[in-house]
């Protein structure tokens, strides 16, 4: 008996049972995880314990939904039972494609080429949107998600005039590197994140929304950034800085010697090449002193295949000529276990003679955001995780590195293909998980192209002179840009396809050529209203030039120009009142039908007064005058950035070659709805009161725009409006001049 | 086998030996730091990392979903459903690498067994010598054929004459005791075989101790390789110092539970594991 006994203690605790238990364990994991990680090692240890954690969480997790669900509605219910009672619709989805030209798209419709836009037009309706002026994407998409005119959101350009020291600013967000810091001993001790401000003012429709319970999905609306918060989820989009803190600054690596290469927007660093090696660093954000952190990355250059093994935080990439690698993650170290991740895209440019190579702007991380680029905060790490990485840069696509001439065409249309692929997945995920409330989407592939690739498309356009015919592939690009878009109209509408869904498809203005700059500030020089100082370095940039006692007005910024105001700039001379209001007046009565000597052509439509046309607390904040270029014509590049040059007109010999920021009437956006909409000059700034209107809630009063009168779903306007309205759309837009009046 | 083992266990003798005077937290410490970090890069190199890290993302996603789209029930459904599939995908794709560190684990934790499970008897204590036969040889001994007898060398008091025997003499137990501290060799004798047991006698194990040796099973082989095996066809299937299996060698730390070997194997490996899982950036 006590010999069994001891026999059987001997078998069992021997180490053979371990054996056993492993092989068990491996086999029956699912079920045995407990004790399993004792003997199949951590990583797999981890791995079965977290699989089987998961399981079980998300069992839990549905079985707790599946109970709280009826309290949920009920909530939800009384949240929205203010509205819900004169809601015509159970979702409004709004597609927004940047830039998208009426012109452009009439003809491709009359040439059959788009056909969703045509189905969705003989559905619902197309007609000319209205814009703002001026009609730049942060002013007019402020207005449509404010619903309100510039002078009530405070966003009138790209840039604004820092009034103490005349240097430009960003118009929307406030974007400081410095930290709070409090005195400790003596010493300043930082604490806190950088400061992010936006300046963007006024409520968007979307935040009314929630305040009666309706849920949105809102992506990449131009001037959401910094992320508010709200009822629903956002992601940020212009405006979002890159991980240096810029709007988005390239970098260019070539072993070819250059002094004094400065480009705009980016910059270009020399390497050398030590036999078939390149080493240098990718730049990130500044440091602790101030000075940029990097990171460093080795190229080994394979010259007979013409490819490149590019090694960066341990991981090794092959590049190959004019191809971009994926997204590549980049940790830059700023402390002990401290670091911040980036994504860039590489495009090897050249192996020989030169070596060449391309940087992207080295981004935000979506998975893990340096900062908020969303909201709540894991929405941009919700869509990283199901996507993958994306283009976080409030202007994803370097048209910079177009200009400077180190992007190719085909090189600058990946990226504006590779955005809004992108892009789409998010919106059509946005749309398979929202069936009730808003959903928006703003796609930039449309402005950007339309930027870059018009001279294709305009014969006199300057940046054509010498070239040859270009090949049909570029001639084209705006062409089969307004294709994808069509094709990505028709896949929205095919899952907007209910009568309880309101699809609008709009653009926020339309585009034109860009064909020559004006210098205001030359012009303002040249007629007496500005001078420079007589010891000015010629080479000094952002208005230092300037002698402000003796200047009355100046240029900055994309929109029009500044009187020097006393009490308002820091060295103003235009005395507050009479003097400032004659002043104006003299300026817009010079300005208007100003013509271009060179070509003989008007080069200003008119210059607008910026107090007769917004109004609201911030209509002083505004540029004195807006200026309302003739088609062809827009400030030119230097004076945009308050440089001085020696002639009033210039040729645009850039890429960038097509623009919108001239006269509001001749650039209206389009709109396009699955219901027909009764009114005779619908404008960006009333989307948002529609929508708020359908779902039965009541416009708030500061808000400019009305609701259209939508149609119910299949009914017809009395009249049919659509084809009309496509024939006198741009007449009826021009009469309105798009501003709030 | 026996060569294997042999080989095995000599190969592990190397790595064990330099620590035998260390405390056995320091060594056990340091082969669980270390195996915990060889067994993250075998993961790393043995599975399919971008999968698994798909399968990750998946899971995040979902679980980022039911936050973000709470209001609807489908969402919430529909990424609980996505979260279990993709853990379930996980869990699959974890068997390859474990497959793989399954041999190499096994070797390591019989060896860890004999250093960290068993200790010698100690110095003064009575210990038991079992020693199984086959049912033949019992046989032979009940009708008179055959005798048991053990050998005990110098240092060690044989405490009983005459073996106690269990009704069929498949079983014979004898009661030894050795004073000093060292490796004795008891030989058993049945009829005309022998075979020898080492006796570990001492207050600490500085070299492997055994408890057992055997020829019973494949697993039980496996599990004492320290000691050859008696051949196959002996009458000797195994000898056991029972007392080695009883007293169980003191816990590594002085701290309930987390003392024990095992979870303090456990928890200093995962610990190890986990530090170094960002910096070999593996995905598990």
């Amino acid at each position: 008996m006590n010999a069994n006994r001891f026999l059987d203690r001997g078998r069992k605790t021997a180490p053979c049972t371990a054996l056993r238990v492993a092989v068990v364990a491996a086999l029956l994991l699912a079920l045995t995880e407990s004790r399993a990680e004792a003997y199949i090692g951590p990583g797999a240890g981890f791995a079965a314990a977290s699989s089987v954690f998961g399981i079980a969480l998300a069992m839990l997790a549905g079985m707790l939904a599946l109970i709280t669900a009826p309290v949920r509605a009920v909530f939800r219910w009384f949240r929205r039972r203010a509205a819900h009672a004169r809601a015509r619709v159970k979702r409004v989805v709004v597609l927004g494609l940047d830039g998208m030209e009426p012109k452009l798209t009439d003809r491709f419709i009359a040439e059959g080429k788009l056909p969703n836009l045509k189905r969705l037009m003989e559905q619902g309706c197309y007609h000319r949107l209205a814009t703002t002026a001026p009609p730049l994407s942060p002013v007019a998409w402020s207005t449509f998600l404010t619903g309100s005119n510039p002078g009530k959101h405070n966003v009138f350009d790209f840039l604004t005039r820092n009034k103490h020291n005349y240097l430009p600013e960003l118009s929307s967000v406030h974007v400081s590197s410095h930290r709070r810091t409090f005195k400790f001993l003596g010493r300043e001790i930082p604490y806190g994140a950088p400061e992010i401000r936006g300046l963007r003012r006024g409520k968007p429709f979307w935040a009314t929304l929630g305040d009666y319970g309706i849920f949105s999905n809102v992506i990449r609306v131009p001037i959401t950034f910094p992320p508010e918060r709200f009822r629903g989820v956002l992601l940020s989009a212009m405006c979002v800085p890159d991980l240096r803190g810029s709007q988005g600054t390239f970098s260019f690596y070539t072993t070819r010697k250059a002094e004094d290469v400065e480009h705009t927007g980016g910059e270009q660093i020399h390497v050398k090449r030590r036999g078939n090696v390149v080493e240098s660093y990718l730049i990130g954000p500044p440091g602790k002193d101030g000075k940029p952190i990097r990171t460093p990355f080795r190229a080994t250059i394979d010259d007979a295949g013409g490819t490149v093994k590019f090694k960066v935080c341990g991981k090794t990439h092959t590049l190959r000529k004019d191809e971009y690698s994926p997204w590549i993650t980049v940790d830059f170290k700023y402390g002990l276990m401290k670091k911040v991740t980036g994504i860039c895209e590489v495009l090897l440019l050249k192996t020989s003679p030169e070596f060449e190579l391309y940087v992207t702007p080295i981004q935000i991380d979506p998975a893990a955001p340096a900062m908020p680029i969303s909201h709540p905060g894991v929405y941009s790490t919700y869509l990283a995780k199901k996507q993958g990485p994306y283009a976080t840069l409030g202007l994803a696509e370097d048209t910079w590195a177009m200009n400077e001439k180190i992007l190719t065409d085909d090189g600058f249309l990946h990226q504006c293909v590779e955005a809004d692929e992108e892009r789409e997945v998010m919106f059509f995920d946005a749309l398979d998980k929202v069936k009730e409330g808003l959903c928006v989407c703003v796609f930039d592939g449309t402005d950007r192209i339309q930027h870059m690739f018009w001279r294709y498309i305009d014969p006199k356009h300057p940046a054509r002179a010498g070239q040859t015919e270009p090949s049909l592939q570029r001639r084209n690009a705006i062409e089969d840009l307004y294709l994808r878009n069509d094709e990505l109209v028709g896949k929205v509408m095919a899952k907007c396809n209910d009568r309880h869904t309101l699809l609008f498809v709009i653009s926020d203005h339309g585009f034109n050529s860009f064909r020559r700059g004006v210098d205001w500030n030359r012009w303002l020089i040249e007629n007496g209203y500005m001078a420079l100082k007589e010891d000015a370095d010629p080479k000094a940039k952002y208005l230092k030039r300037v002698d402000w006692s003796k200047t009355r007005a100046y240029c900055l910024g994309l929109a029009g120009i500044w009187l020097n105001v006393k009490d308002r700039e820091a060295q103003g001379t235009v005395e507050p009142g009479a003097e400032e209001n004659a002043l104006r007046e003299e300026l817009c009565e010079k300005l208007t039908g100003l013509t271009d000597p060179a070509t003989g052509e008007t080069a200003v439509k008119r210059a607008m007064d910026s107090r007769k046309i917004y109004r609201g607390p911030y209509t002083t904040e505004a540029p004195d005058l807006i200026m309302g270029y003739a088609e062809g014509y827009r400030v030119s590049w230097e004076a945009a950035v308050g440089d001085i040059t020696g002639a009033v007109f210039h040729d645009n010999m850039k890429a960038w070659s097509g623009d919108h920021c001239i006269d509001p009437s001749l650039v209206p956006g389009v709109m396009f709805c699955n219901r027909a909409v009764e009114a005779e000059r619908p404008r960006l700034m009333d989307i948002g009161p529609t929508a708020l209107d359908m779902f039965g809630v009541k416009v708030p009063s500061y808000m400019d725009g009305q609701p259209l009168k939508v149609l119910e779903w299949g009914q017809r306007p009395a009249a049919p409006a659509a084809a009309a309205t496509v024939r006198g759309g741009a007449t009826r837009a021009a009469e309105q001049v798009g501003v709030s009046a | 086998m026996w060569t294997i083992n042999n080989a095995l266990s000599s190969l592990f003798d190397l790595v064990f030996d330099p620590m035998a005077s260390w405390p056995a937290w320091l060594s056990l410490g340091l082969i669980s730091a270390v195996t915990g970090v060889v067994l993250l890069l075998a993961y790393r190199y043995t599975s399919n990392q971008d999968a698994i890290g798909r399968a990750r993302d998946d899971i995040k996603a979902n679980m980022l979903a039911m936050k973000l789209y709470k209001d609807s029930l489908m969402v919430a459904m529909g990424a609980q459903f996505r979260v279990a599939w993709s853990s379930f995908k996980i869990l699959l794709l974890s068997i390859p690498p474990l497959m793989v560190a399954l041999i190499p684990v096994g070797a390591l934790f019989v060896q860890m067994t004999g250093r960290y499970q068993f200790a010698p008897v100690p110095p003064g204590k009575t210990a038991t010598v079992q020693a199984f036969m086959t049912e033949e040889f019992g046989a032979r001994e009940v009708a008179g054929q055959a005798r048991f007898e053990l050998a005990v060398p110098e240092g060690v008091e044989l405490l009983t004459a005459r073996p106690w025997r269990k009704h069929d003499s498949t079983l014979a137990c004898w009661k030894v005791r050795a004073d000093k501290p060292g490796l004795y060799d008891l030989t058993v004798r049945a009829g005309d075989e022998s075979l020898t047991k080492l006796l570990p006698v001492g207050d600490g194990a500085s070299q492997p101790v055994s408890p057992l040796r055997t020829r019973y099973s494949f697993w039980e082989k496996l599990g004492f390789p320290w000691e050859e095996y008696p051949p196959q066809e002996s009458s000797f299937r195994a000898i056991q110092i029972r007392e080695v299996i009883e007293t169980a060698m003191p816990d590594v730390l002085p701290v309930p539970v987390l003392g024990n070997w095992i979870v303090y194997f456990l928890v200093v490996s995962m610990a190890f594991a986990l530090v170094f899982k960002p910096i070999f950036k593996v995905r598990i």
